[in-house]
Formats: structure tokens, sequence, C-alpha cells
């Protein structure tokens, strides 16, 4: 299942996969860290730290954007009003 | 005269800060939905969490330092409540319980496929570094925030969040781990030589 997420890493990005992967791949054939395609690893985590902003806001956004709980914003509304009484 | 002034002012001060504490907390609603999501994973458990920290603030608001960090304050409410009462159940992971919206409609099969993927992902990290991830990433907040919302060192913040990424890199590639720190921090001539002593093995 993971292997899907690479594939579509490599499509979204392909410098992050391309650069990650090559990367790995090399390093298992060679034991080495040169890079294929020019981009360092740490290019490519960078590039990754990017794509895992992205998606993390295409996640977690719409939980943000979703209306508040009418209980929760009245239990804020009750004690600012019971505040505002006693002062 | 002067003290009857005087008292008016601090009232009004009072108020004005009273009032400022309601709007901040209703401000800060959306990012601590979204961070009680990271902690339980489940969405009643998040909105419980979420109830139970407004609560705790609304009860402890005198102790708040107007002019302070207030993210930070309530971020630390939030958690505290969350080890309190939530880390003794068991953890739930369910797909099901996830921004389903997220997954459901605006996003091509391919990229759901992969918003899944990363969220499965997201619950095999541990707590400590999920948290720490989401409050950098979602959240804005700074390492110094994280670090004071968390009770930790501010390189522990640093480190986790280095860490959640990293393994998140690692497990979306298929891998079951990180590349090894040694490996990743490198100077280019140190791989270079390092790769040569492996390739001539």
């Amino acid at each position: 299942m993971m292997r899907y997420a690479a594939a579509r890493l490599a499509a979204a990005y392909p410098p992050v996969a391309v650069g990650a992967m090559g990367d790995r791949e090399q390093r298992r054939k060679t034991g080495g860290g040169r890079q294929r395609d020019g981009l360092g690893e740490d290019g490519a985590e960078a590039a990754f730290d990017l794509w895992l902003q992205r998606n993390l806001h295409q996640l977690y956004d719409n939980v943000a954007q979703e209306p508040l709980p009418p209980e929760l914003l009245r239990l804020i509304e009750e004690d600012r009003k019971n505040r505002n009484k006693s002062s | 005269m002067h003290g009857t002034m005087g008292m008016e002012r601090q009232r009004d001060e009072a108020r004005r800060a009273q009032q400022d504490f309601h709007d901040l907390l209703v401000a800060l609603l959306p990012k601590l939905r979204v961070q009680a999501l990271a902690l339980t994973r489940n969405r009643a458990a998040a909105e419980d969490l979420v109830q139970d920290a407004v609560a705790n603030a609304l009860a402890a608001q005198d102790s708040f330092t107007p002019g302070t960090n207030f993210a930070a304050w309530m971020h630390r409410i939030l958690r505290n409540r969350f080890i309190s009462t939530l880390r003794k159940q068991r953890e739930t992971t369910d797909i099901e319980d996830l921004p389903t919206s997220a997954f459901a409609v605006g996003a091509a099969h391919e990229d759901r496929m992969v918003l899944k993927e990363l969220s499965r992902a997201l619950g095999r990290l541990p707590a400590d570094q999920r948290e720490a991830l989401f409050m950098v990433v979602l959240q804005g907040l700074s390492y110094e925030e994280v670090a004071s919302a968390t009770g930790c060192a501010v390189g522990t913040a640093k480190s986790r969040v280095f860490r959640a990424r990293r393994q998140l890199q690692a497990w979306l590639l298929g891998e079951e781990r990180p590349a090894a720190p040694a490996a990743r921090s490198a100077h280019p001539a140190m791989r270079a030589m390092l790769g040569e002593a492996h390739g001539g093995v």
C-alpha cells in the first residue's frame, strides 16, 4: 500500500521521489551516497517536507473550517456573560 | 477621588482582559479541534477533548496573563487534559474517524489514496511526534512555543518534528526506517568516501 504513495509521490513531486528513491536505490546498489540526478538528500527532504505540509493542510484544513459546535460557543458566551455581570 | 477612578480603571482593564480572553478562545477553536484530532485520532474523542479543555480554560482563565502567548497556554491545557483523560484509553486509529471530507470530494481518486496512506502513516507515529508536527506545520507554532506547550526542551521539540518528518518520508517511500542520521547528515565528500569504501567491498 505504501508503494502506492511512493508512486504518487513520484508523480506529484518528481524531484522528491526520484531524488529520495533514486538515492536509496543507488545506496543499496553501491553502498554510496552519490546522487543520480544531482538532487542532494537534504534537497529531497526539503521537497518532501513541502509535500507533507501541503497534504497535511489538505487533510485537516476542512476540520478547521467546519462550523464550531453550538454548545461549545454557548459555553464560552455564558461564561463571558457571567463574568461581565460579576465585574 | 483618585482612589475611585483608579478602581474604575482597574475594573475596565479586567473587563477588557476577560473580553479578550473569550475572543482569543473562540478564534483559536478551529486550531484546537485539529490539534485534538492529532492527539486522539478520533473525531468524537477530539470533540470531547476540546469541550473539556475549553471548560478547564474558562475555569482557569484568571491564571492566564494577558499579553502572554495564549495559543501556547491553551495548547498546554488541551494536552494536559488529553493526558489525564484519554491516554489510558486504547488508541483509536480507525480511518473512518479521520476527516472524511478530505477523502470524499475535491480530490482525484489517486490523490485520495495518497491522503489515506498519509493519514494511516500519521496514525503510526508516536503521539508526541505527531503532536509536535501538527503544532509546527498546521498551527504555525514556533519550536519555542511547542516546547512551552508540551513541557519539553526546545531541542526535543525540534527533534520530534524532525523525526516525524523523516519517519513519514520513509514509510511513504515503502521503507520501515528513515535513512541513518549519519548517512543523512554527513558531508557529501564524506558520503562519497563512504560510498567508495562500501562500493569497493
